[in-house]
C-alpha cells in the first residue's frame, strides 16, 4: 500500500525534466481546479444573491408583519393585541406602522407613492442624514425618501414637497413636510416608491383614529431564529419570505440551469482525468511490465493509478477551491466586480460562502475522479509484461 | 513540390493518429469530447440567451413602438412623419402619473392618452376585447386582477397633478373598460392604462399639446441606422430615441450576461485544450522513434511541427463540429417542438425559448478554433525539442 502510494506520488511529481506523466497530470489538476472554481464561484453567487436580497427585504419589511386580514385598521384598544405584545416584546421590537398610498408633488414633478408612518425606521436602513443627526427618529413635518424617487422628482436638498392622500373618492388633505434625508437601498421597487414619515404625521395625513394603525413589524431582537409566534383571527403574520415568494422560487429554479452549465466544465476535468490516466499508463507500459515482471500483483498497480487519479482530485479540488475562496474574498474586500442597480437589485455581484454547497461540490468531484480514475486502470490486467518490455 | 508535402503531412498525419493501438485511440476520441461539449454548452446557452432576449425585445417594441419622438414637437404635422421613407405608423401621445380606482380602492399608475383610430395598426398586443371607442379605456390583466374588474365594468380616472389649489377637485373622469390586455413584461400589465387622446386632453389640465410620437418603422430597417439618418433632419429641441435607447439598462444587462457566459463557458474550452495538448503530447512520445527517422530521412522541423499541428487541428475540429451539430439539432428540435417546459407563471412563455443566429455559431467556432490552434501549436513546440539522434538511441 505504501509502496503504491509512493510510486503514484512519484508518477505526479516527476524530478524528470519535460516528464510526460507529471505534465499531463499537472494539466488534469489545473482542469479540474478551473471545473471546481467556476462551480464554487456560481453557487456562491447565487447563494450571494439571495442573502443580499433577503437581507434587503427584510431590513424594510422587518422578519415580520402583523396585519388585519381584511386589510382594516387594527386597534390597540384590542386586549387580545396588547397582550399579543406584551407576551413577545422580549424576543422582538415591535413597532407599529402605517401604510397608504399618497401623490408626492414637487414643483411639477409628481409620483405615487407609498408613504409609510413609523415610530422608528428601519434598523438596518442606510439613511443620509442632511442635517448631521445620530437618532433614527422623524420629527413632525419630516420625511425622508429613495434616492431613486429623489431623482424622479428632480429635489434638491432641504426642498419642501407636498403629499396628497388619496383615496380615490374626494380629495382629502394635503401636508407639506420637508425632506431631512434619503435612503439608498439599492432595491429600485422600494428606492422608488417608498417614503417614511413620523407616525403622529401619517395618523394626520392619513386619517387615523389616534390609537389605530395598519399593522405591527417585528425586528428580531437578537440573531438567534425564534420561531415566530401564533397568531389569531382576525390578524394575520406575514413574513417577508411570505410577501415574496415568487422571487426565491425564481432563484431557486435559476440555480440548476446554472449548476449543470458550470458542472459541464468539471465533466470536461473529469475527461481529461480518465484521458491523463490512460495516456500516463501508456507510456509506463515498460514500468508496470518490471513491476509486474518482478511480481506485484495486479491489483495493487491498478491501485496505484487510482491512487494517482485520487491525488489528481485531491489537488484539482483544492486548487480549485482555494482560488474560488481567494476570488471570492477579494470580491467581498474590494467589490471588484459591478453591475447594474436597476436591473439586479445590487450595485456588484453579490457572493457568499454557502460552506453545504461547497463541500458538496468538493465531495461529489473527488467522488466522480475516483469512478474516473478506476475505468481506465482497468487497461493493467491486459498488459502482458513480456511485450511491454519488448521493445525497451 | 508543395502538393506532394500536403500530401505527406496528411498521410503521416492519419498514420499516427491512427496506429496507437487500444488506448491511444481512446484518449484521442476523449480529447474530442471536450471540444464538443464546450460547442455544445455554449450553443445551448447562447440559444436561451438569444430565446429570452427575442422575447423581451419584441415585446418591450410592440408596447412602446421602435422609436419616440419627443421635446419641442409643435411644429410636427402627423402627416409629415408618415411621409419619412420608413415609416409605417406614427402614434401620437400624451403621459401622466394617474389614478385609476374603483370605489375605495385606487391604483397610482400611468395614464397614456393615444389616438384609438390608429391603435389596432400601432401596437400588437395580446388584447381581450375591443378597442376603445368615446370613453373606453384599455387596462392591464394584473391591474384588472387587483381592481376585480373585467371587460363593460366601469371606473374612473384621474390626474391629481392636474388639479388647481384652489378648486381642491383633481379632474376626474368615469370611463369603461373596452379591453384588456396581457404583456407579462416588466411590470407593464400592472402600470398602464390606454386612455383615447380625447379624454387626455380634457384631464390633463396642465398640459395642452402632446408629449410626442411614437414611431413604427417597417420590419427590415435597422433602427439605429434611420436614427442617425434623420436626427439630422430634426431641430435640436426634439429628441429622437430607439426603444434601446428608452431601455439602456435591460439591453446593456442583457449584454453584459452574454459576454459574461460567453467568456465562462469558453473555460471549458480551456479546459478541453489542456486534454489535446496532453494527448497530442503522448502521441509525439510514443512516435519519438518514428519522428526520428523522419528527421533523419531530411524532414526538417517545420515539417514535423506541422504533423502534430495538423493531427490537433483535425481532432479539436472533429469534436467541435460534433458539438455544434448536436447543439444545433437540438436547438432546432426544441424551436419546432417546443418539448422543454419551463414554469409559465414565473417566465412569460411555457416552452424553453431557444434561437440561434449564425453570427453566434461562427463566433463560437472561432473561439474553438482558437483554442485547438493554440494547444496544437504548444504540443507541437514540445516535439521539436526532440533531438533525431537522441531519438533513435534506444531503437535496436
Amino acid at each position: 500500500m505504501l509502496l503504491s502510494f509512493r510510486l503514484a506520488f512519484r508518477y505526479l511529481l516527476s524530478p524528470e525534466k519535460g516528464s510526460f506523466s507529471s505534465f499531463s497530470s499537472w494539466l488534469a489538476i489545473t482542469g479540474l481546479g478551473i471545473g471546481v472554481a467556476s462551480l464554487m464561484l456560481t453557487a456562491s453567487i447565487i447563494h450571494g444573491f439571495e442573502i443580499t436580497v433577503s437581507k434587503k427585504i427584510s431590513s424594510f419589511d422587518g422578519i415580520a408583519r402583523l396585519e388585519h386580514i381584511l386589510g382594516n385598521t387594527i386597534s390597540f384598544s384590542d386586549k387580545k393585541l396588547s397582550l399579543f405584545i406584551t407576551d413577545n416584546s422580549k424576543y422582538y421590537d415591535i413597532h407599529p406602522f402605517i401604510r397608504g398610498m399618497c401623490m408626492v408633488r414637487s414643483g411639477p414633478n409628481a409620483n405615487g407613492i407609498i408613504i409609510e408612518g413609523a415610530n422608528e425606521l428601519p434598523p438596518r436602513l442606510s439613511i443620509d442624514w442632511i442635517d448631521s443627526r445620530s437618532a433614527k427618529k422623524l420629527g413632525q413635518g419630516e420625511i425622508i425618501l429613495g434616492k431613486q424617487l429623489g431623482n424622479l422628482l428632480k429635489i434638491k436638498d432641504n426642498k419642501i414637497i407636498y403629499v396628497q392622500y388619496i383615496d380615490g373618492t374626494v380629495l382629502r388633505k394635503i401636508k407639506s413636510f420637508k425632506i431631512v434625508g434619503f435612503y439608498n437601498s439599492g432595491l429600485s421597487e422600494y428606492d422608488k416608491t417608498l417614503a417614511y414619515i413620523g407616525i403622529k404625521d401619517a395618523q394626520t395625513l392619513l386619517g387615523y383614529n389616534n390609537d389605530s394603525v395598519t399593522g405591527l413589524v417585528f425586528y428580531s431582537k437578537d440573531k438567534i431564529n425564534q420561531k415566530l409566534p401564533n397568531v389569531s383571527y382576525p390578524y394575520v403574520l406575514e413574513t417577508w419570505y411570505q410577501r415574496h415568494a415568487l422571487l426565491f422560487e425564481w432563484i431557486q429554479i435559476q440555480r440548476w440551469p446554472a449548476f449543470i452549465m458550470f458542472g459541464l466544465i468539471v465533466f470536461v476535468g473529469i475527461v481529461n482525468i480518465i484521458s491523463a490516466l490512460s495516456m500516463i499508463i501508456i507510456e509506463k507500459k515498460a514500468q508496470i511490465g518490471i513491476l509486474v515482471a518482478q511480481g506485484f500483483s495486479r491489483s495493487k498497480i491498478k491501485m496505484l493509478f487510482m491512487m494517482q487519479g485520487g491525488l489528481i482530485g485531491i489537488l484539482g479540488s483544492l486548487l480549485g477551491g482555494l482560488t474560488a475562496l481567494l476570488l471570492i474574498t477579494l470580491q467581498l474586500k474590494f467589490k471588484l466586480l459591478t453591475i447594474s442597480e436597476e436591473i439586479y437589485f445590487m450595485d456588484k455581484i453579490p457572493m457568499a460562502f454557502d460552506k453545504p454547497i461547497f463541500m458538496t461540490i468538493l465531495i461529489l468531484s473527488y467522488i466522480f475522479c475516483m469512478i474516473a480514475s478506476w475505468w481506465p486502470s482497468k487497461a493493467i490486467y491486459k498488459l502482458k509484461p513480456a511485450e511491454c518490455l519488448l521493445y525497451e | 513540390m508543395s502538393f506532394v508535402r500536403v500530401n505527406l503531412i496528411t498521410l503521416i498525419t492519419n498514420r499516427f493518429s491512427d496506429s496507437p493501438v487500444g488506448h491511444g485511440r481512446v484518449t484521442g476520441i476523449l480529447s474530442m469530447v471536450g471540444m464538443g461539449v464546450g460547442c455544445f454548452a455554449l450553443i445551448i446557452a447562447l440559444s436561451i440567451i438569444n430565446g429570452f432576449e427575442s422575447i423581451v425585445k419584441s415585446k418591450l417594441k410592440d408596447f412602446n413602438g421602435d422609436l419616440r419622438l419627443s421635446g419641442f414637437i409643435n411644429d410636427l404635422e402627423i402627416e409629415n412623419l408618415r411621409k419619412i421613407p420608413g415609416v409605417i405608423s406614427v402614434m401620437p401621445y400624451m403621459e401622466r402619473k394617474g389614478l385609476i380606482s374603483n370605489n375605495k380602492d385606487y391604483r397610482v399608475v400611468s395614464l397614456k392618452a393615444v389616438d384609438m383610430n390608429k391603435f389596432d395598426d400601432f401596437y400588437a398586443l395580446n388584447l381581450n376585447g375591443g378597442i376603445p371607442s368615446e370613453d373606453g379605456i384599455l387596462i392591464g390583466k394584473d391591474l384588472a386582477y387587483r381592481l376585480g374588474k373585467d371587460i363593460g365594468d366601469e371606473i374612473e380616472i384621474s390626474s391629481p397633478i392636474d388639479q388647481s389649489f384652489i378648486l381642491g377637485f383633481p379632474p376626474k373622469k368615469k370611463a369603461k373598460i373596452d379591453g384588456i390586455f396581457s404583456t407579462r413584461i416588466l411590470d407593464y400589465d400592472d402600470k398602464f392604462v390606454f386612455v383615447p387622446l380625447k379624454i387626455g386632453y380634457s384631464l390633463f389640465n396642465r398640459k395642452s399639446k402632446l408629449d410626442g410620437f411614437d414611431v413604427r418603422l417597417s420590419p427590415n430597417i435597422d433602427i439605429e441606422a434611420w436614427k442617425n439618418i434623420n436626427i439630422a433632419n430634426l431641430p435640436n429641441e426634439i429628441s429622437l430615441q430607439t426603444w434601446q435607447d428608452l431601455n439602456r439598462s435591460l439591453v446593456d444587462a442583457m449584454k453584459l450576461e452574454r459576454l459574461a457566459t460567453v467568456i465562462i463557458l469558453s473555460l471549458i474550452f480551456l479546459v478541453a485544450a489542456f486534454n489535446l495538448a496532453a494527448s497530442l503530447s503522448l502521441i509525439s512520445i510514443l512516435k519519438v522513434k518514428e519522428t526520428g527517422i523522419l528527421r533523419i530521412m531530411g524532414a526538417s522541423n517545420t515539417l514535423v511541427r506541422k504533423i502534430i499541428l495538423t493531427m490537433g487541428l483535425a481532432k479539436g475540429i472533429k469534436g467541435a463540429l460534433l458539438g455544434v451539430i448536436i447543439g444545433i439539432v437540438i436547438v432546432c428540435f426544441q424551436s419546432i417542438t417546443g418539448i422543454i417546459p419551463i414554469p409559465s407563471d414565473i417566465y412569460f412563455t411555457s416552452s424553453l425559448p431557444m434561437i440561434i443566429y449564425t453570427k453566434d455559431v461562427i463566433i463560437i467556432c472561432f473561439i474553438a478554433l482558437f483554442f485547438i490552434f493554440i494547444s496544437s501549436l504548444i504540443a507541437s513546440q514540445k516535439v521539436t525539442h526532440i533531438k533525431p539522434k537522441d531519438a533513435l538511441q534506444w531503437v535496436k
